[in-house]
């Protein structure tokens, strides 16, 4: 009994690890790449334009759409399939150094993705107050995403130049 | 199988932290505020010519720039603005003659000399022609761009020109 057990182990001990590592490493490996080669993931974010609502006056209310060449716009490229998380840290106000603010609005009206498209045209409404996760099914795919923005100007806002900052986050 | 369980999910595991991937950029938002440009008379001084006692002869009545009516435009301060005038406008007395009776007519009015502005100075001094549609500097007075703009001008009454209050409008345009 106890030889039996023994060369049994043995056996296992041999034969086991080998056979599981080549099945279910080959198969985790294809669940995660979809097929596609071993090579590491190509994965960029590029900001191409900022969002300009170039000269407005006190007491009005000024809007930049999607599809207005002064919205902000960024490029995600990516050279494999997967979700990819599209997250924007918004600001409240746009400032004036020195002090002064102009209140900044931003909602599903404004912000805008398209795939392998550099128009705003076919594409997607997103709320950019709330992370978004969009698929990209296809490798080497380029998505455009757009933001623009609503500000309401008091009247009597000093006069000047007012600007904050927007970071776009995109994790794969 | 227990065991290659295990090794499945330590492997599932390894190889998520390895492709979570997270890229942030960041991009501007701004605008440039200004403040809407106005223009108004201000001071004491008007284009008003008084009476006139009509002849038989072509009479001319002049106002200097620095005694006519001045205007105040504002706007973004170290901005430029444009600045329209209409160089003559007709004075009529149909409204009195409407009232008194009598005859209709004009008269020429001429913004001759040409205004002039002296930046953000309020007094006449240093003037400066204004050219029609000319482009000048809002001055920096308090955070408020300003330009002060004399008008003076002249007009000509004819030989027997019809009686009345004559009555007509200059219209000056400022805009960035």
């Amino acid at each position: 009994m106890k030889k039996k057990y023994l060369y049994a182990i043995l056996f296992i001990g041999i034969l086991y690890p080998r056979v599981t590592f080549s099945q279910e490493n080959t198969k985790e490996y294809d669940l995660s790449y979809n097929g596609e080669s071993e090579t590491p993931m190509i994965f960029t974010v590029e900001k191409w334009s900022d969002l300009s609502f170039g000269y407005v006056y006190g007491g009005t209310t000024a809007e930049v759409d999607v599809d207005n060449p002064n919205a902000a716009l960024f490029r995600l490229f990516s050279d494999k399939k997967g979700y990819f998380t599209l997250t924007f840290t918004l600001p409240a106000t746009l400032n004036l150094p020195g002090g002064g603010t102009v209140p900044i609005t931003f909602d599903q009206n404004h912000a805008y993705y398209t795939y392998n498209n550099s128009t705003p045209i076919s594409g997607t409404y997103f709320d950019p107050t709330q992370a978004t996760t969009i698929l990209i099914n296809i490798m080497n795919t380029y998505v455009y995403i757009w933001l623009g923005g609503t500000i309401n100007i008091p009247s009597g806002t000093p006069t000047g130049n007012y600007t904050a900052t927007i970071t776009f986050t995109v994790q794969k | 199988m227990r065991s290659s369980a295990h090794l499945i999910i330590i492997f599932s595991l390894f190889y998520m932290s390895a492709y979570c991937q997270t890229v942030s950029v960041t991009a501007t938002g701004s605008a440039y505020v200004m403040r809407g440009v106005t223009v108004s008379t201000t001071g004491t001084n008007t284009l008003n010519y008084g009476d006139i006692l009509a002849t038989g002869s072509t009479q001319t009545r002049s106002i200097s720039n620095a005694n006519g009516q001045k205007f105040l435009a504002t706007g973004t301060p170290g901005y430029y603005v444009h600045i329209n005038y209409t160089p003559t406008v007709t004075l009529s007395n149909a409204l009195w003659v409407a009232q008194y009776g009598g005859t209709t007519g004009t008269i020429t009015f001429s913004s001759n000399p040409a205004p002039q502005h002296t930046l953000g100075n309020s007094n006449y001094v240093n003037p400066v022609t204004i050219t029609n549609g000319g482009s000048y500097l809002l001055t920096n007075s308090n955070g408020i761009g300003v330009i002060y703009i004399w008008v003076g001008g002249q007009i000509s009454i004819i030989p027997n020109q019809p009686a009345g209050d004559y009555i007509g409008s200059f219209s000056i345009t400022v805009s960035y």
